[in-house]
């Protein structure tokens, strides 16, 4: 059965490019477009892996993946953002990987193709 | 008699003058009131060792006769008169003659009589006093006395001039400093906007170039779309390595954090305004009601901050017309482990409207700005663990109202790297 994705970005065209980047590699996605969003919809259904953006408005993406791992510890989250200097601050302990966005997605896609290879053993 | 001569000599001294000329003036005012052939004034290098010419002039009697530009620690009648410490007189009984008290000076020559003042002041030597002439000729006891009060007042010139030379010169390093200093602080605002403006960029292009890279793999490898595409993925390309570069760079640095005294880095602040608030007419009212409120921050980054709120003041009262009062008030206190402050201004205020809006990058008003101040400012703030808030004053201007932890363990600790 396909991997399902939760991708969460305040960001529709990022949420569009992951989404269709992602089908193809034949992932089901489903998306949120905040903190608050997200956390709703692992309330209704559990996926495989998120996606997470740091930077969002309101709640934002520190804050969601501490929240996360509070409820679901083995869910596994990755953690997007424009800013390469987070990695040291978060990257390392809570979320399984950080990847800084680029429009080459082939390092985020193999990250996924680790974590969900990990997390299936 | 004689001693209008002294006179004179204050008159050329005291004028702002480069020394070559004044020394050069008071020659003339010797030789007009001694009888004396010729004047020459020396300068003493301490550094290195030598006597170096300042100027000379001659009667018309010695015309042509030149004198020695430099003579080296121990050289001619100079270096006698160093060595003995006072004032000497030499003849020679032949003009043609270059010897005089057991030393060779060719300075001498064409010359019967020569004296010689040290320019003294208390101990320190600043050079020499040089007069030669023609006929042999003994200095009365009073000339000496006249000639010895004029070599202290060249002293004193000389010595004023080296003085003036060092402050210029200490002021340049301190121009040369605080310049380096305002570069520093750009730096670090370069920092922190490159850390606003990654994200506002970056995610575009990301987009930009990740669709475009779709559609190319939707695209026949055959049509010309495929190459316009290609353009497109390069030039964006280039662009998201153009931003990620400049993003590590300046990479949004951890604070230093380290005590700083409010008062003090306000007033630090202030003073980098000195002029444009001079120029602006602006009054300075500092409130600093609690005087040494001492926080944790990074004091380098919290300038930044106050720089911009600042500089956002003077250009709104800049706009205020001619009679309206402009006041820029700072105040500070502390409540609770908080430090708060106040930048309070008599501008031209901001309507509640657009009160939301003024910390969103790029949000400005002003045909020349870029929106960046105040969303650098708010970063600086929230990074220190703080909270930064506007409120429209009663004298129609803003009070833009800030709140720091002051102990270290309320702020956001960043590990360093
Ligand atoms: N003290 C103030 N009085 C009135 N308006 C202000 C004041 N401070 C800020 N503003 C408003 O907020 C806007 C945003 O300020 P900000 O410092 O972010 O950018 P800017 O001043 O326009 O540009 P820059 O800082 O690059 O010169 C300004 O354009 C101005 O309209
Ligand atoms: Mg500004």
């Amino acid at each position: 059965m396909a991997k399902k994705i939760l991708v969460v970005d305040d960001e529709e065209g990022i949420r569009l490019l992951y989404r269709e980047e992602l089908e193809d590699e034949g992932y089901k996605i489903i998306d949120a477009s905040s903190g608050e969003d997200c956390l709703k919809c692992l309330e209704e259904e559990l996926p495989d892996l998120v996606l997470l953006d740091i930077k969002m408005p309101g709640m934002d993406g520190v804050e969601v993946l501490r929240r996360i791992k509070e409820q679901w510890e083995e869910l596994p989250v990755i953690l997007c953002s424009a800013y390469p200097h987070y990695k040291q601050e978060f990257g390392t302990w809570a979320s399984d990987a950080y990847v800084i966005k680029s429009s080459d997605l082939h390092d985020l896609k193999e990250k996924i193709k680790d974590i969900l290879k990990k997390s299936s053993k | 008699m004689g001693y209008e001569v002294l006179t004179d000599i204050i008159d050329i001294t005291d004028k702002a003058t480069s020394l070559k000329v004044k020394t050069g003036k008071v020659s003339k005012a010797i030789l007009r009131a001694f009888p004396y052939d010729s004047s020459a004034i020396y300068k003493w290098d301490g550094t290195k060792k030598s006597f170096d010419l300042l100027s000379i002039q001659n009667k018309r009697t010695a015309q042509g006769n030149t004198a020695i530009k430099k003579y080296f620690y121990k050289e001619g009648l100079p270096g006698v008169m160093k060595e003995r410490g006072h004032a000497v007189e030499a003849h020679t009984k032949r003009a043609d003659s270059i010897r005089v008290l057991n030393v060779a000076d060719k300075g001498v020559k064409g010359f019967r009589s020569a004296i010689l003042f040290p320019l003294k002041e208390g101990k320190t030597l600043y050079g020499a006093l040089y007069l030669r002439a023609k006929q042999r000729s003994k200095a009365s006891s009073t000339n000496k006395r006249i000639l010895n009060t004029i070599s202290r007042q060249l002293a004193a010139t000389i010595k004023a001039e080296l003085t003036l030379k060092k402050l210029k010169s200490s002021h340049t390093e301190h121009l040369r400093l605080k310049r380096g200093l305002k570069r520093a602080e750009k730096m670090i605002a370069l920092g922190e906007l490159s850390a606003t403006l990654a994200h506002e960029i970056k995610n575009p292009l990301v987009n930009i170039s990740g669709f475009a890279k779709r559609l190319k793999k939707r695209t026949e490898q055959t049509s010309a779309n495929h190459r316009y595409i290609d353009q497109i993925i390069n030039e964006v390309g280039s662009l998201e390595e153009l931003i990620c570069g400049i993003v590590s760079y300046s990479e949004d640095k951890a604070l230093k954090l380290k005590p700083v005294r409010l008062k003090e880095l306000l007033d630090n602040v202030l003073e980098i305004f000195y002029e444009p608030l001079r120029v602006a007419d602006i009054e300075v009212v500092r409130r600093y009601t609690n005087n040494d409120v001492t926080i944790y921050a990074d004091p380098e980054r919290l300038k930044i901050a106050f720089d911009n709120l600042i500089s956002n003041a003077i250009q709104s009262m800049d706009k205020l017309p001619k009679e309206e009062d402009r006041l820029l008030c700072i105040e500070t206190s502390s409540r609770a482990n908080r430090a708060l402050i106040n930048v309070s201004d008599t501008g031209c205020g901001i309507s509640p409207a657009l009160q939301q809006s003024i910390f969103d990058p790029f949000f400005t008003t002003k045909e020349l700005g870029t929106g960046l101040g105040l969303p650098i400012t708010h970063n600086i703030i929230k990074k220190h663990g703080g909270k930064i808030e506007v409120y429209s004053n009663t004298y129609e201007g803003v009070t833009f109202k800030i709140k720091l932890p002051c102990k270290s363990n309320k702020v956001e600790q960043t590990t360093s790297d």
